[in-house]
């Protein structure tokens, strides 16, 4: 395995994730003034509470599905 | 005076103190790499925890919930653009940083810009650009724990100061890196459980949440809205925050450090997963208790806000522990900056004891004292060229070290010259930005764009690095050569 290509790849994935979440948060703020969720306001449930508690879940999911265990050192093989 | 809250500070300031001498007693080894990256032997949970601590500043506690109080909701909006922050830091520097850091032996940020740069010129100029924004931002941060513990505890301001900058560099000059990652950890620790214990007491104060929720919606329904009263936090200056504190932060010195001292991949992973429920929940839970300050206070410095929310509404001792919250904030900063800058000192503006490590050890202990000295001289008396160069210190270092980090990581192309013109384009606009309006947006963002250009102009008009000393960078197969 080309160690370089995989963190190439997992860097991608980082920034993607962080575009996501970025999307959500912005996403949540469209629903100013559209109620409430648990005495919260509905923008701020979605943009600061349930959006970041998502993604405080989904870096392991990443990890687990696209992120690779590799040797750090060269002198293995 | 109060006993009672002056008890766990105290209490607090010897732990971290003891923590520093038990590293060094434990840990004889007089290698530099493990004085400046704790041997690369940082595990997961503890790699999570001192890139949030490290990340996470005094602003954290007092500076961004006080604005909170003014701003209400829109502030926490705000604030919680940093979620992603630690995943991005780890994720784009990546292993590729680490595979690369090991093989070059590289023990510094600015190490690591000489050898993929082959300048000593470059490694120069970043290292004095850091000296100078650290220099500022560290006298800053003295300044404000010193007067925070001033208003705390009663104790003169000289003292407090003394005490405070005697604790950080000691801990960090007895144990260096491994005793900054510990005391992180710790740190860390007292943090959330200061978080937890204010947003308990607002929370029970209030009536519950949904209450609060509801009696700040009563108070002034701008402050449950998107934008704040006023419209204050607008969409440029959302954008550009997101750079300024999540994705630029990959190019800042002291948290790019980190990326170099983890000893596994899968301490990596650990630390991604680990440290991003721990950021966010001291970023929500902070400005949180910030925006719902004006419902038990009002007519309070902005400063003052959260220390007097805590001492009315937490007993004694608990806000003892809170108020240890900001001061852990500031010293978990402190220590990292502290040991980046003696490894500054003695890897690339100097050659201290170069060759002989154990002169070299001797070295940098000396240095992380006199530095922490120097500071500590400096906040008795802010210059004012350093208070003014602080407002500066976080996109400043941005800009010089973003591109040509992640860049010069990732892209082949580009010589010392495209290093050269993007710090020194980035570093130039900045500081021209700041005079012209750009419609509520912070400069950052342009001067992230300036140097990205600068950069991209530099790798084709300058000439390309020798390409075999590139090797160790761009090819996965390559072998030092025994």
């Amino acid at each position: 395995m080309n160690r370089f290509a995989q963190s190439n790849r997992e860097a991608l994935y980082a920034l993607g994730l962080a575009g996501l979440y970025a999307l959500v948060w912005w996403g949540g703020s469209l629903l100013e003034g559209k109620g409430y969720l648990f005495g919260m306001p509905l923008w701020f449930a979605i943009s600061c509470v349930f959006g970041p508690l998502l993604f405080c879940l989904l870096p392991p999911v990443m990890i687990k599905l696209f992120y690779r265990d590799i040797d750090l050192g060269d002198d293995d093989e | 005076m109060n006993k009672a809250l002056i008890l766990p500070l105290a209490l607090y300031i010897v732990a971290n103190l003891a923590l520093g001498l038990y590293v060094s007693r434990k840990h004889r080894s007089q290698s530099l790499e493990d004085f400046y990256l704790a041997g690369r032997s940082l595990g997961g949970f503890v790699l999570a925890l001192t890139l949030v601590t490290t990340f996470a500043s005094a602003s954290s506690f007092i500076g961004g919930p006080g604005i909170a109080s003014r701003l209400g909701l829109s502030w926490v909006y705000l604030a919680l653009i940093q979620v992603p922050t630690a995943w991005v830091t780890l994720g784009v520097l990546g292993k590729r940083f680490a595979i690369v850091a090991r093989r070059t032996q590289c023990l510094t940020i600015t190490g690591f810009l000489e050898g993929r740069f082959q300048s000593k010129g470059v490694a120069r100029c970043a290292s004095l650009a850091l000296m100078i924004f650290f220099l500022a931002a560290m006298t800053a941060q003295f300044v404000g724990g010193a007067r925070l513990f001033q208003a705390v505890t009663g104790l003169n301001y000289q003292l407090c100061l003394f005490l405070f900058t005697g604790t950080v560099a000691l801990y960090t000059c007895f144990g260096g890196a491994r005793a900054v990652a510990l005391t992180d950890t710790l740190q860390g620790f007292v943090m959330m459980t200061g978080t937890a214990l204010l947003l308990f007491a607002v929370a029970r104060g209030a009536g519950g949440f949904s209450a609060a929720f509801a009696a700040l919606e009563a108070k002034d329904p701008a402050l449950v809205s998107v934008h704040g009263p006023g419209g204050a936090v607008s969409w440029p200056q959302l954008v550009s925050f997101w750079a300024l504190v999540c994705f630029a932060v990959v190019g800042l010195p002291h948290t790019a450090g980190r990326c170099l001292s983890y000893n596994t991949s899968r301490a990596m992973h650990r630390a991604m997963v680990v440290s991003t429920p721990v950021m966010t929940f001291i970023l929500l839970g902070m400005t949180l208790c910030g925006a719902f300050a004006p419902l038990f206070l009002s007519g309070v410095e902005s400063d003052l806000m959260m220390p007097t929310l805590a001492i009315k509404l937490l007993p004694g001792w608990a806000a003892g522990i809170f108020l240890a919250g900001p001061i852990a904030g500031m010293m978990s900063t402190l220590d990292s900056q502290l040991l980046q800058m003696a490894a500054t000192v003695t890897q690339d503006l100097t050659r201290l004891g170069h060759g002989d490590e154990k002169k070299a050890h001797r070295w940098a202990r000396l240095l992380t004292l006199i530095l922490g000295l120097v500071v500590c001289l400096l906040a008795l008396n802010p210059p004012e060229l350093l208070v003014w160069l602080n407002l500066f210190a976080l996109g400043g270092l941005e800009a010089v070290f973003l591109w040509p980090l992640v860049l010069g990581l990732y892209w082949e192309k580009g010589g010392s010259c495209a290093a050269y013109c993007s710090m020194l384009c980035g570093l130039g606009s900045y500081f021209l930005f700041r005079h012209i309006p750009l419609g509520g947006a912070h400069e950052v963002l342009p001067t992230l764009v300036v140097s990205l250009v600068g950069y991209v102009i530099g790798a084709y008009v300058g000439p390309q690095p020798d390409a075999q000393l590139l090797e160790p960078y761009f090819n996965d197969s390559f072998r030092r050569p025994e």
